[in-house]
């Protein structure tokens, strides 16, 4: 049985009385990317941030543990916060752009992010970080480094997210719909790139997303949540192929069909 | 006479001493109660495209037309009759709020100085009826745009678009956040907007297998340029660039 790396039990947290995340429990594997479904609003972002930062972010905690390793995140000192968070621990956020600083370029906030860790080596750091534009289709990596989020397009300032959250190789990845700005090529691409990565480094990923398509791609396993609970998780293939609550059922049947034949 | 025509719109951006061909001469007509949809490369210039159309910003050269004549004038009164015939749903959801407003605040300003819609209660009664329209319940209306969900705050942007009744509604990714059950429920209330009153409608959209079911027709965009637009059908059937068969082909499905 392979190891487990992060393992969730009833985690329970909202926003002041609102319950937004009720008595959630999964484990994710070394290695394994886990994707969490669901309707918009039951509480995804929030479980990933309750794991970040809860603080932060104004969640309330009401109970649970998360464990990585012997870390119980949900009640890290804010030094031990520190030293996880970037190198051991990345996220993605959702709204990728709105995550940096607005009117600051990016090289310096990749920068300052790599010198807070102790990872800056000037050059070989920028190269590094071309390197990783590349990959992720972003062919343009000097202009990148220049511009600040306002200046590139949603789908690039989300690419840059996953570049930022990936560098310094972490052992897990957190990814709030990290390719929902990203049109069907390019989507491939990353999706492709992540995965390799991940094959290399055999880390291990939460992947929230809504579409499909990616999840039945790249997920080892599936959540489905709903109203803030998770209510069915299963192997990717069983979970497309004999779905049992009507919540997936539902979710399934209404992705829509590309339709090339009239 | 089209609602809007677009004639050769180009529009560099400069930055470091370089220049971004963002658009390079797109033209196109959008008629009454039409569709269309805008698929493409993600930097190929759709949002640029939307923004000089809504005239947030002014392209470099080309004339963008509404009812046959361009819009006068940048002054607050212009620029509230531009908006009152025409709204824009952002690709980013938090850019269609003020962060320090509450949600309803923005929508009653929206009512108040584009549709001179006045009285609070009848303001009270068509925001509530657009929330019920987005699948929103009301209590959300009192948070700040940031104490939404990624998903709940696109549908509220949607929403405070939509129920000034725009005539030409400029959508931007405006589904990327939703599950699949919402988004359809999403759509068939914009369907339903489309017929009932007419309105014509330009969506920005990566979800192809979407565009394809919700759009009368496609334009297909690459590095600036529009490499293809014709109807839903035959972009979909009978591609001619090769862009647009790549394109096709990634779609990633179950
Ligand atoms: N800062 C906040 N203050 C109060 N309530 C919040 C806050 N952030 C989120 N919520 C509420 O918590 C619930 C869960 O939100 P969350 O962002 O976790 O949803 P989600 O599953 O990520 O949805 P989506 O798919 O739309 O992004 C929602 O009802 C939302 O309105
Ligand atoms: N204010 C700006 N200053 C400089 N360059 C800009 C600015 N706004 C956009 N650009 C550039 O113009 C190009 C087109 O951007 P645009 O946002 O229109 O792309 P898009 O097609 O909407 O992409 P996506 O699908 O990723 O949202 C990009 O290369 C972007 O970096
Ligand atoms: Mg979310
Ligand atoms: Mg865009």
């Amino acid at each position: 049985m392979s190891e487990v790396l992060l393992d969730v039990k009833n985690l329970k947290a909202g926003y002041g009385k609102n319950i937004v995340v009720d008595e959630v429990s999964f484990s994710v594997k070394r290695n394994e990317i886990f994707g969490i479904v669901g309707e918009s609003g039951c509480g995804k972002s929030t479980l990933l941030k309750a794991l970040i930062n809860p603080k932060e972010y104004g969640i309330q905690l009401y109970g649970g543990t998360a464990f990585f390793h012997d870390h119980e995140l949900l009640s890290l000192s804010l030094s031990e916060r520190k030293k996880l968070y970037g190198s051991k621990i990345s996220m993605v956020f959702q709204n990728s752009a709105s995550s940096f600083h607005p009117i600051r370029s990016y090289r310096k906030q990749f920068e300052e992010t790599l010198k807070s860790h102790g990872f800056w080596e000037g050059d070989a750091s920028i190269e590094k970080i071309l390197d990783i534009f590349s990959k992720v289709h972003l062919p343009e990596g000097k202009r990148i480094l220049d511009s600040c989020p306002y200046e590139l397009s949603g789908g690039m300032n989300q690419r840059v997210g996953i570049a930022m959250a990936v560098l310094m190789n972490p052992e897990l990845f957190l990814a709030d719909e990290p390719t929902s700005a990203l049109d069907v090529t390019v989507q491939k691409q990353v999706v492709n790139e992540l995965m390799e990565l991940h094959k290399k480094m055999k880390n291990s990923m939460i992947l929230v997303t809504h579409n499909m398509g990616v999840a039945a791609r790249m997920c080892d396993r599936i959540a489905v949540m709903f109203q803030g609970k998770i209510v069915e998780c299963k192997n990717t293939e069983l979970l497309l192929s004999s779905s049992e609550h009507p919540y997936t059922q539902r979710l399934l049947r209404a992705v829509p069909k590309l339709k090339r034949e009239y | 006479m089209s609602v809007l025509e677009v004639r050769n719109i180009s529009h560099t951006y400069i930055k470091n001493k370089q220049q971004i061909h963002a658009l390079k001469s797109v033209s196109f007509s959008l008629e009454k109660g039409e569709i269309m949809g805008v698929v493409g490369e993600s930097g190929c210039g759709k949002s640029t495209l939307l923004k000089q159309i809504s005239g947030i910003e002014t392209p470099d050269s080309g004339d963008i037309l509404i009812h046959g004549s361009v819009p006068e004038g940048k002054n607050l009164k212009s620029r509230r009759k531009r908006y009152s015939t025409m709204q824009m749903i952002f690709q980013n959801p938090l850019e269609s709020f003020d962060p320090r407003r509450k949600i309803i605040t923005s929508m009653e300003e929206n009512l108040r100085f584009l549709a001179g819609i006045i009285s609070k209660k009848e303001q009270e009664k068509i925001i509530y009826s657009y929330m019920e329209k987005v699948d929103l319940k009301k209590d959300l209306l009192l948070r700040y745009p940031r104490e939404l969900s990624g998903g709940q705050c696109q549908r509220a942007a949607i929403a405070r678009a939509i129920m000034i009744q725009p005539e030409i509604l400029l959508c931007d990714e405006i589904t990327s956040a939703l599950d699949v059950i919402v988004q359809d429920k999403i759509i068939r209330q914009l369907k339903e907007l489309v017929r009932q009153q007419e309105i014509s409608v330009i969506f920005v959209s990566h979800d192809i297998a979407l565009v394809s079911s919700f759009c009368d027709r496609i334009m297909v965009m690459l590095n600036g340029e529009c490499v293809e637009q014709g109807n839903t059908k035959d972009i979909m059937t009978a591609p001619q660039s090769e862009y647009t068969k790549v394109l096709l082909d990634s779609v990633l499905e179950l």
